[in-house]
């Protein structure tokens, strides 16, 4: 389920077939790659970043960052960061929200109230809908 | 790393504080999604992962920010961290609107891990020129600083003096008393035999035979330097009691004299045969060779 991202990364070479501000496309196109014209994509969007507030706090994606390494020079790049880390979580969640309808009103219960509102995350939702992703988890149902 | 619960150290508690934090945005999110409840151990599963993956985009980030001989990572490492990690960048922009009614919670967390200042004593030596000032601080200086805790000897002419005088005064009294009490002793007053006691004064019979006969460390001597003729003189100390004061040879007259106070001895012995002190039993002497 990887989706086939064009990679458009800022190349500081310019050979032909480059674009005015330098990103190198490839002449020749086939279907699947599409080339993007664009600068780096999220430029303007982290200007308009600086206003908005996600739901991790900064200090603790810094936290987390600063223990791998990172130094972040611009509080909008841990912004960032932590914005994409709340999409991966949201996508997993919607996958497994997905299953868990797919398995209530699989089954043809009563139409009435399209299953009942309260969805509860399980592993047994949670699992096929990390399977996509490739991360496979096996939990014990139980600690003996 | 998370879960456990001992009294932990302050770097603990700012571990699991953020934990705690990430849980609460998983929930969060897990609650936008439109789901009422989960199990716990999904919301295990899923902090996780998203401590996984923003450590992973760290240091991902940095590693591709130093493959181009660069310290600050810019946008343009993150973005191409992102798409090796499989995310989509064109998408969050249109995430990030799209959440923006979404409720902002988790407040940070303010403890920040302190060091008591309450048990430091003494002033840290400060840093000196060659090493940097975030480096951290000298320990307290009594963790390497010893006083002698001894005072000086005193050298002091007259209380030297003194301090010898009475050394010399308690020894001599101690070995009079030590000799009066193994020895036999004449007393002053006539009721009180006790308090001053006085070595007695027994005169010998022959007085100037202690300048005649050879001291014992003498007689030691002789013996070890010729020791082959000892079996003889085994007799000599169970002959019979006899006082002989003519001055006819030096063996003879040790002989003599060596059954004298071996009699003296155990005369003295036989009073007081039930106490086995050892200084008072007879007195051995060496064997005596004689010389042919």
């Amino acid at each position: 389920r990887r989706p086939a991202v064009p990679v458009s990364a800022a190349v500081a070479a310019a050979p032909d077939g480059a674009m005015s501000n330098g990103v190198y496309v490839p002449p020749a196109a086939n279907g699947d790659v599409k080339p993007v014209v664009s600068s780096t994509p999220l430029v303007d969007f982290l200007m308009q970043l600086e206003d908005y507030t996600p739901t991790i706090p900064d200090a603790v994606t810094g936290y987390y960052l600063n223990r791998a390494g990172f130094e972040a020079s611009d509080p909008r790049i841990i912004r960032l960061i932590s914005l994409a880390a709340q999409k991966f979580i949201s996508d997993i969640a919607n996958d497994a929200l997905q299953h868990c309808k797919m398995k209530g009103t699989a089954s043809g219960s009563s139409r009435s109230k399209s299953k009942d509102k309260k969805y509860t995350l399980t592993m047994e939702d949670l699992t096929p809908a990390l399977a996509e992703y490739g991360i496979n988890v096996k939990k014990p149902h139980y600690f003996t | 790393r998370a879960g456990s619960r001992p009294a932990g150290s302050p770097a603990d508690n700012y571990q699991l504080a953020r934990r705690r934090t990430l849980q609460v945005v998983v929930s969060s999110l897990l609650t936008e999604a439109g789901f009422e409840s989960a199990e716990k151990a999904a919301v295990e599963t899923l902090t996780e992962m998203i401590q996984s993956y923003i450590s992973e985009i760290g240091r991902s980030a940095k590693s591709y920010c130093e493959h181009t001989a660069r310290t600050q990572p810019t946008l343009s490492d993150i973005v191409v961290t992102l798409v090796e990690m499989g995310f989509n960048v064109e998408t969050l922009p249109a995430y990030a609107k799209r959440s923006q009614r979404m409720v902002i919670t988790a407040p940070p967390v303010t403890n920040q891990p302190v060091t008591p200042k309450a048990l430091t004593a003494g002033q840290n030596k400060p840093h000196p020129s060659h090493i940097p000032g975030h480096f951290p601080e000298f320990p307290d200086p009594h963790t390497y600083i010893k006083t002698p805790t001894y005072r000086e000897p005193v050298s002091d002419y007259q209380v030297l003096r003194e301090k010898a005088a009475s050394q010399r005064r308690d020894v001599e009294r101690a070995l009079t008393r030590f000799m009066a009490k193994t020895g036999e002793t004449q007393s002053l007053f006539k009721d009180d035999v006790s308090t001053f006691p006085l070595i007695a004064a027994r005169p010998f019979t022959v007085p100037y035979l202690t300048a005649l006969l050879p001291s014992e460390l003498e007689m030691q001597q002789m013996e070890e330097t010729d020791s082959s003729e000892q079996d003889e003189q085994t007799d000599t100390e169970n002959l019979p009691l006899h006082m002989s004061t003519d001055d006819s040879g030096p063996e003879k007259e040790n002989a003599s004299v060596l059954q004298q106070n071996s009699s003296l001895a155990g005369s003295r012995n036989g009073e007081e045969n039930v106490i086995d002190n050892p200084y008072l039993r007879p007195v051995k002497k060496p064997k005596i060779r004689r010389k042919k």
